[in-house]
């Protein structure tokens, strides 16, 4: 009985390795239907190579749009989710559905956009502050950044900044980590959207810290590499997002039925 | 003539060393992480802070080197 049942139900018990399994399904979805991903991608990319252009001299500029960029990244992901959803039910969403989805505006997702933008721009006026008080020389451009911040003198100054956008990061993630799947695949309000994904990440504390810093080095690798790992890192990024989702809200309701009992 | 030991020169040990005991060292910050979380009854939320932060900041780390080697190049 209970093998009958690990066959007919998904996965629901989320070990460390989870977010190995969800990069592996992510990259297996985007395989089997890259168009829409490497759409998105390219977006992304493209949008990141415009900011650059733009705002190359202007290195808070430049920190603060990339940041909001990277927070809001998983709103403009929403449609590759979507594609995953119809993945499992083997099924290719095609191009004209993705457009649909979009032009359909869920008033949920642009008012959880906003407030992400606005803890974005929360996030860069701090670490702004941060380099204004600890940093030797005032930091204009990405070359001052590298060499008086990255390549400082003075010890731990890069990783001081970093562990700050970690303390930063994590009321962020723990708020939309399970969020904009959920409000994609169930008829919710934001806020139990919200409420939901940090049970998820109460629940398992260790596995999203994982899976936060995988995403967190997955999207390091994007942005080292010119901006062109973006094309392939953010449709994987948002499929196993999806399966992220997939495997917590199954055992929330695997963890609440045996509550219930 | 290079000091040498098992046929490694100095310089070999060292990168070696360095390489593992780093990692260790990482894996031992883990550990005592989480130790700390549990006496301090931190939580399950502050567990996840505590990693995460700790992550980040080992991010940083490695994140640094290669930018410095890359540059060094």
């Amino acid at each position: 009985m209970n093998d009958k049942l690990a066959r007919v139900s998904p996965v629901s018990r989320v070990t460390l390795a989870s977010p190995l399994l969800w990069l592996i399904r992510g990259w297996r979805d985007f395989v089997r239907h890259p168009l829409p991903g490497l759409l998105h991608g390219l977006c992304v990319t493209l949008f990141g190579a415009l900011l650059y252009a733009v705002a190359d001299q202007q290195f808070w500029l430049l920190v603060g749009a990339f940041s909001g960029f990277l927070l809001v990244a998983p709103v403009l992901a929403t449609g590759l989710y979507a594609v995953s959803r119809e993945l499992e039910r083997d099924r290719l969403m095609s191009l004209a559905e993705l457009v649909a989805l979009w032009r359909g505006r869920d008033s949920r997702l642009v008012g959880f956009g906003l407030l992400l933008c606005l803890a974005g721009t929360a996030w860069v006026l701090t670490s702004a502050s941060l380099m204004v008080l600890l940093a030797p020389a005032p930091i204009n451009t990405v070359v001052d950044f590298l060499r008086h911040v990255v390549l400082s003198e003075s010890p731990l100054l890069f990783e001081f900044w970093v562990l700050l956008g970690g303390l930063l990061a994590a009321p962020i993630f723990a708020s939309s980590v399970l969020t904009l799947p959920m409000l994609i695949d169930r008829d919710c309000l934001p806020m139990n959207a919200v409420r939901a994904s940090w049970r998820a990440v109460a629940d398992h504390p260790l596995v999203l810290a994982f899976w936060a810093s995988l995403i967190a080095c997955l999207v390091l690798v994007g942005l080292l590499s010119f901006l062109l790992g973006l094309l392939v890192v953010v449709p994987l990024l948002a499929h196993a997002s999806w399966h992220a989702y997939r495997d917590l809200s199954a055992s929330a309701s695997a963890a609440s039925a045996v509550g219930g009992r | 003539m290079e000091n040498s030991l098992f046929g490694l020169t100095e310089d070999q040990i060292a990168e070696f060393g360095l390489t593992f005991g780093v990692g260790a060292f990482i894996l031992f910050m883990l550990f005592i992480v989480l130790n700390l979380a549990r006496e301090s009854k931190a939580g399950k939320f502050g567990t996840f802070v505590l990693f995460l932060v700790l992550s980040f900041g080992m991010l940083g780390f490695i994140a640094k080197n290669v930018i410095q080697w890359f540059i060094h190049l």
